[in-house]
């Protein structure tokens, strides 16, 4: 075995050495050493050896040579990369123009649909204790989210392992005075000290665990205590109420987040009004949201078991028999669509998948767009890809440059998308009636999220370029022509087309139903008579303002009633054990004077309407509708006059009977409607008005009722608004589905519009030629048109039956909805025809005017 | 007349050099110096000072044959240059002027 000099010194030499230096180094080391081995011994010579290479580790001899021949780092390639890129952009602007526009559409639409969803589902998570809180609710003839008041303190007694029992009381309306100044207020709640427990609100101003507690205090929300104190400390300050409460600011918090169940702009106390309320009664008429905290580890199976014998302790065996109690889980409460009477409507969990979907689809057309445009144009690069391939491309590595371009464009289009949401964001309060800030999209979940789309949407556009691109023969390629037709994928691009298509048509006929079903629920006959009649609460001295408004040439009829036919508050059981009916079922029951009927044309079937009753006159004689006396089994309207039921625990007569009219939304079925003369109700003033100078009717109105009631505020509202309000929820869908439709609409027409303008590149030859022969320009333009009308057939066939399927789906949520027509599909397809035809008929027609002189020179 | 200033081991290097002619090497020219001078120099200086030289164009290098001894590596093999002679050469007339011009008073005699 020959010596070796020791191992690690070689190795660090190698390392620390100059190339160009470490050759005669080594050698020269090598030749002492072995001399060394001869003359002292292996041992020695091998220590100095080291030691002679710990010396060389000096700058000297480790300072590279400087190398001036040229080395393609990884860098140069990228270099190359962005060259042709950018290159191939300003080459063709309009492509990368309707991909970039069309990308950034769609990545927009994306986004917002994102952040949309997000807050939706994340409805009340901002309580730390939100997956162990339910709001109490009661399941009698109806779903209903109050309770008796009397259910909190008996719910405190008997469960005391609850961490949290908190009462809240909602108000839709109330009048705030502050020193001289009034306002009326929409949406304020009772709340008691509990409360803030439950929910976690951002104090700006008091002490949450104190400021509920006590009587006659308030807590307002931030814009509230601006609103009414200016840039002064609210803390402290008094606010009357309704004209009888004097209230103390104890407290002020931040505005409530976008997506909660709750609303309200101040707290009361819920000990200011408790000493009023009904305590004791299960079935009490007052009621509010009960909250509940459950300890980490109970089931709230566990609790409801334990319900009935609860009810049954508190108020017997009857009530126990007819109700339950139900702990309905608060994330779940933006949800269910069981409880339709809530201050904020539920929205169902399909709507905001939906939703989804439709974000899902759009990218998805952008993504389309730019394939199809990709693939098409992969030809006019084929020869680039075989020169790379010649000098010894890696397949890789062109999948890469493809990736990599559509990387730039995507960013590119990225940028656009979070400026357009940017802009769009301030309207998606009255657009779509969901509040989105800015912030949100700093959030870093958000921020992971569209990284996440925006790496989808480069995977999904760029990956079949890319392969197709890439998988070029350099023979081929080189020899082939830019105007040769397509290369590879024509099938594939077909069945993209015939997607797009599909997906804009689906898009279509879903606008086009919800916009009917829109309509239908606004102009649909309902019953009664609509037209020019507002509706106030009547206030103070009724029979003042009767006299006044007889008096008012304008107002053609009014009439004073507990509720107009679009407004329900109360419901009451009914039952009629005469005509076998012994249990109860629930009401309507609207207190009404003898104008009425004929105010709001409803139709009388038979018997009498409503008149009038003397003061102490005892008999009670109802009008009732039909679906009430089909409920008792009467299929004759003229048979029900004269029968016996019992209405609220009182007999009464039926004395007429009126057609069914619509006083809830087409959400629900016309429900059992009881109409009777009661003057102690005439808690509403309904008035008609004539059409002309309606402007200076309703101002006498205003100044009539303002004097006889100074300490309040008039208010009134229109009854078809009134109407219109109830389908909000739908109008916003309405707005929704336009926008979002109209997005896809348009990235479909522009990844079209691309397509055929490269398809009239690449046939530029053959279209002069047509024309030499003698071919016409409409001809030609058929000749384009044709295989796009094939297309669109077929992609009809598909989205026909899918988006029957999906909007009957949706339809079925209401009660009463129109039925969707023949007449609705063949809009949809004559809509795409035309934004087709459009799209192609530009380009073609171009194409076919170009003078065959020119095109057949060329090359 | 711009003159390269050598330092003073640099000088020796390349004067062994010059004596070394045709065999000069890293370790040729370190055991020579050892010899003449009988200091102990090591390689790393010696190899620092040739590049030196070479990077002021007093010396020219080429690779020489690979032995075995030297593990199959080729040396470098240097030999002086024009401007390394002339350098020398300058430096030897300034030293020989300088001797020439000492009175026998100037130095204490040695006795070799």
């Amino acid at each position: 075995m020959k010596n070796e000099p020791p191992r690690w010194a070689t190795r660090l030499l190698e390392i620390f050495c100059a190339p160009h230096l470490l050759e005669e180094i080594q050698g020269d080391l090598h030749e002492r050493f072995l001399r060394r081995t001869r003359l002292f011994g292996e041992r020695e010579a091998r220590l100095r050896y080291g030691w002679e290479v710990l010396q060389f580790l000096q700058p000297q001899f480790l300072k590279r040579k400087p190398d001036y021949s040229p080395k393609p780092q990884v860098t140069d390639m990228l270099r190359n990369y962005f060259t042709i890129a950018y290159r191939t952009i300003l080459q063709q602007k309009s492509y990368a123009f309707i991909n970039v526009m069309g990308l950034a559409l769609g990545l927009a639409a994306c986004i917002l649909i994102f952040l949309v969803v997000r807050n939706e589902l994340g409805y009340d998570s901002f309580n730390r204790k939100a997956n162990r809180t339910y709001r109490v609710t009661v399941h009698g003839l109806d779903y209903n989210p109050s309770v008796s008041f009397a259910v909190a303190p008996a719910f405190r007694t008997d469960f005391p392992e609850a961490e949290q029992v908190s009462q809240f009381f909602y108000q839709r309306e109330g009048q705030v005075q502050v020193g001289n100044e009034k306002f009326l207020e929409e949406s304020y709640a009772f709340a008691d000290g509990q409360f803030p427990q439950v929910f976690d609100f951002e104090w700006l101003a008091g002490n949450p665990k104190t400021a509920l507690q006590e009587p006659n205090t308030i807590v307002l929300t931030e814009t509230m205590a601006h609103k009414y104190f200016g840039d002064a400390d609210a803390m402290g300050k008094t606010i009357r109420l309704d004209n009888e409460k004097e209230l103390r600011v104890s407290g002020v918090i931040r505005d409530l987040p976008s997506n909660t169940h709750l609303n309200f702009n101040f707290l009361v106390s819920w000990e200011t009004v408790r000493k009023d309320m009904n305590l004791t009664d299960f079935w009490s008429i007052q009621g509010g949201y009960l909250y509940v905290v459950l300890p980490e580890k109970l089931h709230p199976k566990r609790v409801e078991a334990r319900i009935p014998a609860f009810i049954r302790k508190n108020w017997g065996k009857e009530i126990a028999k007819g109700a339950a109690l139900l702990l309905q889980p608060l994330r779940e409460i933006h949800f269910d669509k069981r409880y339709l009477t809530q201050i904020t409507m539920p929205r169902s969990k399909e709507t905001i998948y939906g939703l989804a979907g439709v974000a899902i689809v759009i990218i998805l057309t952008a993504c389309i767009n730019f394939v199809n445009l990709a693939t098409a144009q992969a030809v006019r690069r084929s020869k680039e890809v075989g020169i790379r391939k010649a000098l010894g491309a890696f397949r890789g590595q062109l999948i890469g440059q493809v990736l990599g371009e559509t990387t730039l464009l995507v960013s590119m289009a990225t940028l656009l998308a979070l400026l357009a949401v940017l802009a769009f964001l301030p309207f998606t309060k009255p657009l779509l009636d969901i509040r989105l800030d800015a912030s949100q999209l700093a959030e870093p979940a958000v921020i992971a999220m569209i990284s996440g789309i925006v790496l989808i949407t480069i995977l999904l556009a760029g990956l079949y370029p890319a392969f197709i691109q890439s998988g070029f023969q350099p023979i081929k390629a080189l020899r082939a022509r830019a105007t040769d037709t397509s290369v590879g994928g024509m099938t594939v691009r077909k069945g993209l087309v015939i997607l797009q298509f599909a997906i804009t048509q689906v898009m279509i006929i879903g606008t086009l139903v919800v916009a009917s079903q829109m309509d239908y629920f606004v102009n649909q006959d309902m019953g009664f008579d609509k037209e020019a009649v507002v509706s106030f609460w009547t206030g103070n001295k009724a029979d003042v303002m009767r006299q006044k408004l007889r008096d008012n040439p304008g107002v053609e009829q009014f009439s004073f009633a507990s509720a107009g036919p679009a407004f329900n508050f109360n419901f009451t059981p009914f039952s009629s054990p005469e005509l076998g009916m012994a249990d109860d079922d629930v009401t309507e029951l609207k207190l009404v004077d003898e104008n009425y009927i004929p105010m709001y044309h409803l139709e009388m079937l038979a018997g009498e309407p409503i008149t009038k009753k003397a003061e102490g006159d005892t008999s009670n004689n109802v009008v009732v509708n039909q679906t009430l006396i089909r409920r008792l089994g009467i299929q004759k309207d003229a048979d029900a006059v004269g029968k016996r039921v019992r209405v609220a625990g009182a007999q009464a007569i039926i004395q007429g009977v009126v057609r069914d009219f619509q006083s809830e939304s087409k959400h629900k079925k016309i429900r059992a409607c009881v109409l009777t003369y009661n003057s102690k109700a005439f808690w509403q003033t309904s008035v008609k008005l004539k059409p002309q100078n309606l402007r200076e009717t309703l101002a006498k109105i205003e100044q009539e009722w303002s004097e006889l009631n100074p300490e309040s505020i008039f208010r009134y509202e229109f009854v078809d608004e009134h109407i219109a309000k109830l389908y909000n929820q739908e109008e916003k869908m309405y707005n929704a589905f336009r926008l979002f439709s109209g997005i896809a609409i348009v990235i479909g027409a522009l990844g079209l519009f691309g397509l055929v303008s490269l398809m009239a590149v690449q046939r530029t030859k053959e279209v002069g030629v047509r024309k030499v022969l003698g071919a016409s320009v409409a001809s030609i333009v058929l000749l384009f048109s044709r295989e796009f009308i094939w297309l669109m057939l077929i992609a009809f066939v598909l989205a026909a039956p899918l988006a029957w399927y999906g909007m009957d789906l949706w339809l079925r949520e209401y009660a009463y909805h129109i039925q969707i027509g023949p007449a609705i599909f063949l809009a949809a397809i004559l809509v795409t025809f035309v934004i087709a035809a459009l799209t192609v008929s530009y380009q073609s027609i171009k194409a076919a005017l170009v003078d065959p002189v020119k095109s057949l020179r060329s090359e | 007349m711009r003159r390269s200033y050598l330092g003073e081991f640099e000088e020796v290097v390349l004067l062994t050099v010059a004596v070394l002619a045709e065999g000069a090497y890293g370790v040729a020219i370190t055991d020579e110096l050892d010899r003449q001078t009988g200091r102990a120099v090591s390689i790393s200086a010696v190899h620092a000072a040739l590049h030196r030289l070479e990077e002021k164009g007093m010396l020219k290098s080429h690779l020489g044959e690979a032995t075995a001894e030297r593990g199959g590596r080729r040396k470098r093999l240097f030999s002086v240059t024009m401007l390394g002679s002339r350098t020398l050469h300058d430096i030897r007339a300034v030293r020989e002027q300088l001797w020439g011009s000492i009175s026998p008073q100037g130095l204490p005699a040695v006795s070799l």
